[in-house]
């Protein structure tokens, strides 16, 4: 996403994916209290995937402009913190109205939790990851030649439009089935990119492959850390992951390898 | 041969561009000039697609513009634009293959590599190959980009080949402009490149190129050798500037007389 958007800021959490999914997901259970739900295996995720959906579709439907290059994609940004801001109140609201023990539920999954990781959500999320990844891995060298500017890509014999559309596609599909099961995990999509960029440089056929396996690797530190600190009770794993990355990409911008 | 056909092009009721009819020759050196807001970049964006004239054709060798799919115009037609940046940091090496991206899919083959270093090698890049594109200075950069857009028209077997210049120029000093300007028109000389480029600066226009363009509030003013177009007339005419036009053992001078 930061290559598609030239943009060293960007993270799912930008153009609306991540607030849209807690909101799904707030509303589920206050719903789900209400009609006495078993809140299972799938009524949680699918409700999270459809707010994610929902919010990003409509950033970007109200950025949409004739606009190509820098502009449209502020509009882009400023729009899915605007979508943002609502769905927030949207969640902060449903947890303002919810009793006490659903309030908690959503304070606790919009920190991010594995506490309900098991193996039926392993599989949905690994082979939803695997094929967006293979997918993604297909435009890196678009996305590569975009860091020059959309002119300079559609010179290269690249349909802007059309990639722009497929990454989005791909990512809110990446971004909604991963969060359905975690909640909202601060931080990790945005540093872990940059943590790359300082060592194998901006190349995305290099990025994308590594940035899900170092992402995946720091999430399993945070995880055990966010278990062990508290035990035999589990902190969420978003405080962990906030408290730790701060810091790291704090220090990553103060790196004298690192310039945008 | 690039041709224009009538081609009009106009934003709202404004019109930007009328009834542009010439055509530019291959291995020459076509420069197109005119005071600001003459219509030289719409022109330059309309013969690289990024804008569509609502009136006339653009034609590549008897094939209209319109018809070309994007990959297949990205292996004969490069463009050259000013000022490039990239969003995040990479390596020269790498800038340089993306002109080749439009040639390969999945790997870079051999001749791709080959492309990539005989451009670099042309335009002085080599010795920072592997530097930060980010920290170059401003005159190495545009090398780079030099060697990035020669890169992906390299090879005489893909049949005639285009290379667009939209002011390639702004932000070098001028020892580089001369040396780039001396550059380009001699590899559009041995590779009989079509070459079509904005200048701002006429004197390098009138030393270098074969053949001139000038543009006056969306019409061709004058076309042709530089000697016919740079007259004191059509300079006072477009650019409102008295100038005195001499040609010395060094070509055609220009040298400024007053308003």
């Amino acid at each position: 996403m930061q290559a598609l958007f030239r943009n060293p800021i960007v993270e799912p959490g930008l153009i609306g994916t991540s607030s849209g999914a807690a909101f799904g997901a707030a509303i589920c259970f206050v719903l789900g209290a209400q009609f006495q739900w078993d809140l299972g295996n799938w009524i949680l995720p699918s409700f999270a995937c459809i707010g994610a959906v929902i919010s990003t579709f409509l950033v970007l439907i109200l950025s949409r402009s004739n606009e190509t290059g820098a502009s449209s994609i502020q509009r882009l940004l400023l729009t899915g913190i605007a979508v943002n801001a609502l769905f927030m109140s949207g969640v902060g609201f449903l947890s303002y109205i919810a009793r006490d023990p659903q309030a908690r539920s959503i304070t606790f999954w919009n920190l991010g939790t594995m506490a309900g990781a098991n193996w039926p959500a392993v599989w949905v999320v690994g082979t939803s990851t695997t094929i967006c990844l293979l997918v993604a891995m297909r435009y890196a060298k678009e996305l590569n030649a975009l860091m020059m500017g959309e002119n300079e890509a559609a010179f290269l014999g690249i349909h802007i439009q059309q990639l722009k559309f497929k990454i989005l596609l791909i990512n809110v599909i990446l971004v909604a089935v991963a969060t359905a099961y975690v909640g909202v995990i601060a931080f990790i999509g945005l540093i872990v990119p940059h943590l790359l960029r300082v060592f194998l440089g901006s190349d995305n056929r290099k990025l994308l492959l590594n940035s899900a396996i170092l992402g995946g690797i720091i999430l399993n530190l945070a995880d055990l850390a966010a278990r062990l600190f508290l035990k035999p009770a589990e902190l969420p794993i978003g405080i962990v992951s906030a408290v730790v990355g701060v810091p790291i990409f704090i220090m990553l911008l103060r790196h004298k390898n690192f310039q945008f | 041969m690039i041709r224009c056909e009538h081609i009009q092009f106009k934003i709202g009721k404004k019109i930007l561009l009328d009834d542009i009819d010439c055509s530019f020759e291959s291995g020459k050196l076509n420069l197109i000039i005119g005071p600001n807001g003459a219509g030289k970049s719409t022109l330059i964006k309309i013969l690289s697609r990024q804008l569509q004239p609502q009136k006339g054709s653009v034609f590549f060798d008897e094939k209209n513009l319109l018809q070309f799919s994007a990959q297949e115009l990205a292996k004969i037609r490069a463009v050259l634009s000013q000022n490039i940046d990239l969003a995040f940091p990479m390596q020269v090496r790498e800038v340089v293959m993306m002109g080749r991206y439009p040639h390969f899919s999945g790997k870079p083959q051999k001749q791709d590599h080959q492309a990539c270093s005989e451009a670099m090698e042309l335009f002085g890049v080599t010795p920072f190959a592997d530097r930060n594109y980010l920290s170059l200075s401003g005159g190495e950069k545009q090398r780079v980009q030099f060697a990035r857009v020669f890169a992906q028209i390299w090879y005489k077997e893909a049949g005639q080949r285009y290379i667009l210049l939209d002011e390639p120029l702004t932000f070098l000093d001028i020892k580089f402009q001369y040396l780039f300007l001396k550059e380009i028109k001699r590899i559009v000389q041995n590779e009989n490149l079509l070459a079509i480029g904005v200048l701002h600066e006429l004197n390098f226009a009138a030393q270098f190129a074969d053949d001139l363009l000038l543009l006056h509030e969306g019409k061709i003013m004058a076309k042709g050798m530089p000697s016919a177009v740079l007259t004191e007339e059509n300079i006072l005419q477009t650019f409102g500037l008295r100038m005195k036009c001499q040609t010395t053992e060094n070509g055609l001078i220009l040298s400024f007389v007053g308003i």
